[in-house]
């Protein structure tokens, strides 16, 4: 029985079989995406892939024992997936990735607390990379008044204890610190907030980190039972129907507002940079505004191992279509 | 487009659709004529390439007009390089003028490239999908040629439809290693762009799909050692399929993190 289930493992059949399976649910989990439907649950993406996968990897591995491959090429080719599954199982296991905000000025310490998110919480003294710099400047570049971003780059200098190397933290790829690839995924306007009592001596001063972009877009802050909505016109110009952008650049940037008080609205304005609106006691305004990004941090140590497995893919490939000496 | 720019564009076009017409309406082109003629079209085309190229800042890549442009150039150039008996012509050379017209669909109008798109991972990535498109079509019309040979009138030789059969199964063959480059160069791009080498996306789907659709003849004809009809049906399917799946892409309105045109969609 069991020499009839290797024979089976390892036969053309079942590799031409498991081809038309891998083309059928790669076709089907593209037809849920064309009806805009998701398989509810992220195992019933993995299960089947993993009934495909498990017999391709025994089929090749039997294959490669029993002399099915012809060419040299067809050898490399085929043991190239056994390289490619060990990178994925190690990515897995090792795999950290966090996301981190930081505003212009901003210093991330690589800490727990530095991060918004992280993919391995339990684990994360063990795989969380060494990694600190401080955020100097982000520079947003458009193609004219489009949303079409042509460069949008943050000025980093690394490590925060020394700040004595200089590097760009860019949306593709970028910079690499400690085998940790940092990237930024998001980007937007982050306004400073002053509280002020009505002597105008300074409560508080802080930078919000709000979903403002692209300009026009509406978000919120809470400050005690004031709830305060708020639009940016990065460079305004006012026209009949109110003000409007010229360019998403910041330019003598103007707030709109909208204050509500238990629900209540109690105030709707524009407000300009240094304005102040009065809240009960306090006095609140919007100095200056900022950009922020939102940065990935990921160390995979399966990822080269995946791309060593890839390049032997193309070798193989390569070598049977070039070279073809049968063994 | 500069009047320049519109002035190559639409006589590449026309000649390629003249050509097709003499490919359609005299069987025995010489081969001379053939290759002079779509050494001309090729010519035009790569200064029409070469001016765009320069105006943009950037290889023609971004949305499908450039992408159709860069992909006609490319069957032309492989027509040269592959097919100097002018034996595939009459298939290939209606692909150009298709591929072309397809294009004008769409907003020609030069763009500087989405950071996303600037780097020459992609820029490579691109070139190797043409490639892969200029193979596969190739196999298509040697598939096409061994399918209908007889039933148009024009029966081949036992001999030259066996050379047909084996230039679509090696045509197959380097559209397969164009493709596999293809994913490896933008997988790699993948991890620079999204931190990971795979990503749930329906275009990597269709890759698997049509990866194991050109797969099982290759497959076939190395273990069962099928013979040229089956291949070519193969063929067929593998290139109608994928050409069906890529424009879902394009026109159902669900988003994929690959930008084929910027204007029909915000991805």
């Amino acid at each position: 029985m069991f020499k009839g289930i290797i024979r089976f493992l390892g036969s053309r059949q079942l590799t031409i079989g498991l081809l038309i399976a891998g083309a059928i649910y790669f076709f089907y989990l593209t037809i849920l995406w064309f009806l805009n439907m998701r398989p509810p649950a992220h195992f019933m993406v993995w299960f089947p892939l993993l009934v495909i996968i498990i017999p391709f990897l025994a089929n090749v591995l039997i294959s490669l024992f029993t002399r099915h491959y012809v060419y040299t090429g067809n050898i490399l080719f085929h043991a190239a997936f056994f390289v490619v599954a060990i990178g994925i199982i190690i990515s897995l296991f090792y795999r950290f990735e966090g996301t981190a905000v930081l505003t212009e000025g901003g210093v991330f310490w690589g800490e727990r607390a530095n991060y918004v998110a992280v993919n391995k919480k339990e684990d994360f003294d063990r795989l969380a990379p060494k990694v600190s710099f401080k955020l100097d400047k982000i520079v947003p570049e458009y193609w004219g008044e489009r949303l079409h971003f042509t460069r949008l780059d943050g000025e980093v200098r690394y490590p925060a204890e020394t700040l004595e190397n200089k590097g760009m933290v860019r949306l593709n790829g970028g910079l690499k610190i400690n085998g940790a690839r940092i990237r930024h995924e998001g980007f937007g306007f982050a306004p400073e907030i002053l509280v002020e009592d009505l002597k105008g001596g300074a409560i508080r001063r802080q930078t919000a980190i709000m979903r403002l972009f692209p300009p026009g877009s509406e978000d919120y802050l809470e400050f005690g039972s004031y709830k305060i909505y708020m639009q940016i016109f990065s460079d305004p110009v006012e026209g009949k129907d109110g003000f409007r952008n010229r360019s998403m650049n910041l330019s003598e940037p103007i707030f709109k507002i909208k204050v509500q008080w238990m629900g209540q609205q109690i105030h709707e304005g524009i407000l300009k940079l240094g304005d102040t609106i009065r809240l009960g006691t306090v006095g609140i305004s919007f100095p200056k505004v900022k950009y922020w990004l939102q940065i990935e941090i990921v160390r995979d140590p399966g990822e080269l191992i995946v791309i060593i497995g890839f390049i032997t893919l193309i070798a193989g490939l390569f070598f049977r279509l070039f070279f073809p000496n049968p063994r | 487009m500069s009047s320049t720019e519109m002035i190559l564009f639409y006589s590449t076009i026309a000649i390629a659709t003249i050509l097709s017409g003499i490919l359609f309406y005299f069987k025995n082109i010489s081969k001379k004529t053939y290759l002079l003629l779509v050494g001309i079209i090729l010519v035009i085309e790569g200064i029409f390439i070469g001016i765009r190229w320069y105006n943009t800042g950037h290889p023609p890549m971004f949305g499908t007009f450039e992408a159709t442009i860069s992909a006609s150039w490319m069957l032309l150039f492989l027509a040269v390089l592959i097919d100097r008996k002018a034996q595939f012509g009459r298939i290939v050379i209606p692909f150009v003028v298709l591929t072309l017209l397809y294009g004008v669909l769409f907003d020609k109008a030069g763009k500087p490239l989405i950071i996303s798109e600037q780097s020459y991972w992609v820029y490579f990535h691109a070139l190797f999908a043409w490639l892969a498109y200029g193979f596969y079509t190739f196999s298509f019309a040697g598939a096409v040629l061994t399918l209908g040979h007889g039933k148009w009138g024009e029966g081949y030789g036992k001999e030259i439809i066996e050379n047909i059969g084996e230039f679509t199964y090696k045509a197959l063959l380097n559209g397969f290693l164009a493709q596999t480059i293809m994913y490896v160069l933008g997988s790699y791009y993948s991890i620079r762009l999204h931190g990971n080498w795979w990503i749930w996306d329906p275009v990597e789907y269709l890759f698997v799909v049509s990866w194991c659709l050109y797969a099982i003849p290759v497959h076939g004809k190395i273990l069962y050692g099928w013979g040229g009809q089956r291949i070519a049906r193969l063929s067929i399917l593998g290139m109608v399929g994928t050409m069906f799946l890529y424009w879902s892409l394009i026109y159902l309105p669900w988003a994929t993190y690959h930008i084929f045109d910027v204007e029909i969609k915000i991805h």
